[in-house]
C-alpha cells in the first residue's frame, strides 16, 4: 500500500471555534484507490474535518495537501494565537522557550550556541510550515483541483430538475465564457456538457427521472443523485458524508457495492463518514476514529474492532453469547 | 445522443418560436402604425407614453429579476444604476450649441461635444441621431456596469438583507453625489439636464418620407436587451446563477466561484439598469437626480414581485400592467367625476388608494406573483394543449372500452 500515490494528506489540522476545539491535531493520509472511513460519535468533528479539507472552514492550524501539493496551510493568527490549544500551543501563547536537552551538560558558550541554533531551526520550520495560504483555498478552487463531496443533509438544488442538477456541476470545467455562452457561440461545449450529463445519468440509473424536480425523488435516489452530481465535477477524491444515513438495510447493502463500483469505474479514492458499522467494516481499507476532535485510533477494520479505546468511546461492548 | 434530445423537443418548439416571432412582428407593425399613421386623439396620446414607459420599466424589471430572482441577491440599488445610465446618456448627447444654455451656472460645462451630432455630421442628422443615441445608451450601461463592479467588490460579500441595505445606501449616496455642485461641470449640479436627443428625434428618412420611431425605438432596445438576458438565463451561466440562488454552499462545493458569478450577475444587471435609465432620460426629456430615489426602486421591486420573482415574462407583463394602471386606467379616480356624475371622493390621490388595494389583493391571492417562477411561452402552451388533447382522447378510449364491456 505504501507504493501507492498519496492523494490526501492532512497534517496537524486543528479547527478551533473560539475556545472549542472541534478538530484537534488531525493527521490522516488517504492513498490512491483506497476507501478510508472516518468514524466517531456524534460531535466528534468528522464533518468539521470534511469542511476543513474542502475549504469551507479555514483551519486554525495545520496543512492539507492534495496529490502531494499543499493546498491549505494556516497557523493561528490574531486573537486565535492566545486562544490556541492545539499542538505546539506554547509556540503561539508566548511561553515558547529553548530548553536544554535533558541529561546534557551544556553550559556557557555551548548552551548559547545551542539556543541560537534552535531558534534558527524553529524560524526555518515556521517559515516552511506556516507560510500563509498556498492558494486561495475556497471550496470552488478545491473542487477544481479534484475533490468533490456530498453533504450529510442532502443539498441538492431544490427547484431544479435532476438533469439540471448534474449539468450545473459540469459548468466548472466547461470551456466557455459568459459572452460565448450567452450568444451561443460555444454550442459545441454546451452539447458536450449535455451529452456527458446524459451518459452519467444513464450510468447511474437516473435517466428515467431526468425531468423530475430533484427533491421529489425518494431519499435513496436523492443520495445517489448527489453522488452523481459530485462525479460530474470529474473528481479524483470523493468525500462522502454519511451516504447511508436514512437508508434501509437493503439500500445500505446496495450502497456498499455501489461505492466499490464507482471507485473502480471512475478511478476514485474515497474518504467517507459513516455510522453504519457493518458498511464501514465491510468496505473500508482503513479507518480513522475521532473522539472529541482528536484521533484516538487508526488502522484496518479488524484492529479498530478490537481497539479498547474505540470500543469505550464509540462502538460499545459486543455481547458474546 | 444529444441530437436525439434536440429533435425530440423540436416540433412544438419550432411552432412556438414561429408564433412568438409572428406576435412580435404584429406588435412592431402596430407600433409603426401608431408612430406614423394613426391619428392623434385622446386614446393614442395616453397609449404612446404608457407603451414607452412600460417598455423601459419592463427592461429594468427584468434586469432586477436577473439579480433578485435568478441569482438570489436581494439588491435595492436599481434606481442608483438607472441614475448613472440616465446622466451618462444625457451628458453625451446634449448638442454642442446647447451646452451654454444647459450648463448656464457652470460656464457651459466641461464636455463640449455631442455624440449624436458628431455622427450626424457623418451619417446625416436622422440616422446619426439614432446611432448616436444607441451609442450613448450603451455608454450609460457601461458606466453603470463599471460603478457596479467597483461597488460589488465590498458589497457582494454581504448576504441577504445586509446586501439590500448596502445597495440601498449606495443608491442614495449616488443621488446626493450627482447633485453636488463640485461636479457641476459634468452633472450640472442639482439643475436639470435637458435639450438632449429624445424619443421624438428618433426618425428615419426613406426616399423623401420621414418615419417617426417614437415608440419603436424603446421597444427595440428593450426587446434586444431582454432577449440577451433570456439567453443568459438559459445558458450555462444562468444555470449557475440559479444554483447559487437555490443553495450557495452546494454551488460552491460543486466548483462555482460564488464571488465571480455574483459579480457577473450584478454587473450585467446594472448594465441593463443603466440602459433602462438612459431610455427613461430619453422619455422624460429632462434629467434630474432627485426623482431617482428609493421609492423608484421599490416601485420596480413591486413590479417584479407582482410579476413573479424568477419569471421574465411575469416581470414584463407586470411592468406594463403597473404602468398602465398607475398612469392611465386609474386616472379617472382622480378626476372627481364618474360617468358624467360628480363623485366627491374621487379626488386627487384616490387613485393611489385604489391602486394600493389592488396590489394588496394581488399579493394576498397570488402570493408568488402572477406567473410564479414559470414562464409564459407558446411552446409551453402548445405542449399543455397537446397533453390535454391526449388526456381527452385517452379518456374517450377508456369510456369506449367501458361501454363495450
Amino acid at each position: 500500500m505504501s507504493e501507492r500515490q498519496n492523494v490526501l494528506h492532512v497534517e496537524n489540522a486543528t479547527m478551533q471555534f473560539g475556545g472549542v476545539v472541534a478538530v484537534n491535531n488531525l493527521t490522516l493520509d488517504v492513498n490512491q484507490g483506497e476507501i478510508v472511513a472516518l468514524i466517531g460519535p456524534n460531535g466528534a468533528g468528522k464533518t468539521t474535518a470534511f469542511n476543513v479539507i474542502t475549504g469551507v472552514y479555514q483551519p486554525t492550524n495545520g496543512m492539507v495537501s492534495f496529490m502531494g501539493k499543499p493546498m491549505i496551510r494556516n497557523h493561528p493568527q490574531g486573537k486565535m494565537q492566545k486562544l490556541y490549544k492545539g499542538q505546539n500551543a506554547v509556540m503561539y501563547t508566548g511561553d515558547y522557550k529553548f530548553q536544554a536537552p535533558e541529561g546534557s551538560e551544556l553550559s556557557g558558550e555551548a548552551l548559547k550556541k545551542a539556543e541560537k541554533e534552535w531558534k534558527q531551526g524553529e524560524k526555518a520550520r515556521d517559515k516552511h510550515a506556516f507560510s500563509s495560504h498556498v492558494m486561495d483555498p475556497t471550496p470552488d478552487h478545491i473542487t477544481k483541483l479534484g475533490i468533490a463531496r456530498t453533504f450529510q443533509n442532502i443539498r441538492l438544488w431544490k427547484s431544479m430538475t435532476v438533469f439540471d442538477n448534474v449539468l450545473i456541476a459540469k459548468h466548472m470545467r466547461a470551456k466557455h465564457n459568459v459572452f460565448s455562452a450567452t450568444f451561443r457561440t460555444s454550442r459545441k461545449e454546451e452539447q458536450r456538457m449535455r451529452e456527458e450529463t446524459e451518459a452519467l445519468l444513464r450510468e447511474q440509473g437516473l435517466w428515467q427521472f431526468k425531468d423530475d424536480i430533484a427533491t421529489s425523488l425518494p431519499y435513496g435516489l436523492q443520495r445517489r443523485l448527489e453522488i452523481a452530481r459530485a462525479l460530474a465535477t470529474d473528481p479524483k477524491l470523493l468525500l462522502l458524508d454519511e451516504p447511508a444515513a436514512g437508508m434501509n438495510p437493503q439500500e445500505t447493502l446496495e450502497l456498499a457495492d455501489f461505492i466499490h463500483e464507482i471507485r473502480d469505474k471512475y478511478n476514485l479514492t474515497i474518504l467517507l463518514i459513516e455510522h453504519h458499522m457493518d458498511l464501514v467494516m465491510n468496505i473500508s481499507d482503513r479507518i480513522y476514529v475521532l473522539d472529541f476532535g482528536s484521533l484516538i485510533a487508526q488502522g484496518v477494520p479488524e484492529e479498530i474492532q478490537n481497539n479498547q479505546r474505540v470500543i469505550d468511546a464509540y462502538l460499545g461492548v459486543v455481547e458474546d453469547e | 445522443m444529444g441530437k436525439k434530445l434536440k429533435t425530440k423537443a423540436a416540433p412544438e418548439q419550432r411552432t412556438g418560436t414561429i408564433i412568438a416571432a409572428a406576435c412580435l412582428a404584429v406588435l412592431y407593425i402596430f407600433l409603426f402604425l401608431l408612430d406614423n399613421a394613426l391619428p392623434t386623439n385622446s386614446f393614442t396620446v395616453m397609449l404612446i407614453p404608457v407603451l414607452q414607459k412600460g417598455a423601459i420599466f419592463a427592461l429594468v424589471c427584468v434586469s432586477m429579476n436577473l439579480l433578485n430572482g435568478f441569482t438570489g441577491l436581494f439588491s435595492l440599488g436599481q434606481a442608483g444604476f438607472m441614475l448613472i445610465g440616465a446622466y451618462s446618456y444625457a451628458i453625451f448627447s446634449i448638442p454642442a450649441e446647447q451646452h451654454k444654455a444647459v450648463y448656464q451656472y457652470f460656464d457651459g460645462g466641461a464636455i463640449q461635444f455631442s455624440i449624436p451630432q458628431i455622427l450626424g455630421n457623418v451619417l446625416g442628422p436622422n440616422f446619426g441621431n439614432i446611432i448616436g443615441a444607441v451609442i450613448c445608451i450603451i455608454i450609460g450601461g457601461i458606466v453603470a456596469a463599471v460603478f457596479a463592479a467597483l461597488i460589488g467588490i465590498p458589497v457582494l460579500r454581504l448576504k441577504s438583507d445586509y446586501l439590500a441595505i448596502a445597495t440601498l445606501g449606495f443608491a442614495e449616496i449616488l443621488r446626493a453625489f450627482f447633485q453636488w455642485d463640485g461636479l457641476g461641470k459634468i452633472t450640472n449640479g442639482s439643475n436639470l439636464l435637458r435639450k438632449y436627443t429624445n424619443f421624438h428625434d428618433m426618425k428615419i428618412q426613406v426616399g423623401g418620407m420621414i418615419y417617426q420611431l417614437d415608440t419603436i425605438f424603446p421597444f427595440l432596445i428593450a426587446t434586444i436587451s431582454i432577449a440577451i438576458i433570456v439567453l443568459l438565463v438559459n445558458s450555462s451561466y444562468g444555470r449557475a446563477f440559479k444554483s447559487i440562488r437555490d443553495d450557495e454552499i452546494a454551488a460552491e462545493a460543486m466548483g462555482i466561484n460564488l464571488f465571480r458569478h455574483k459579480m457577473m450577475s450584478f454587473v450585467i444587471s446594472s448594465f441593463f439598469a443603466g440602459v433602462g435609465g438612459a431610455l427613461l432620460a430619453m422619455f422624460q426629456t429632462t434629467v434630474q437626480a432627485a426623482p431617482f430615489r428609493t421609492s423608484m426602486t421599490y416601485e420596480i421591486l413591486l413590479m417584479v414581485v407582482i410579476g413573479g420573482i424568477g419569471s421574465i415574462t411575469g416581470s414584463v407583463i407586470a411592468a406594463f400592467l403597473y404602468i398602465a394602471s398607475s398612469e392611465w386606467w386609474l386616472r379617472f379616480l382622480d378626476s372627481g367625476q364618474f360617468m358624467d356624475m360628480s363623485v366627491p371622493f374621487f379626488r386627487d390621490g384616490f387613485r393611489k388608494v385604489v391602486f394600493s388595494v389592488i396590489i394588496m389583493v394581488i399579493v394576498l391571492f397570488f402570493s408568488r406573483g402572477i406567473m410564479g417562477d414559470k414562464e409564459l411561452s407558446f411552446t409551453g402552451m402548445i405542449r399543455k394543449f397537446k397533453k390535454k388533447k391526449a388526456a381527452k382522447a385517452a379518456k374517450a378510449e377508456a369510456g369506449k372500452e367501458g361501454d363495450a364491456e
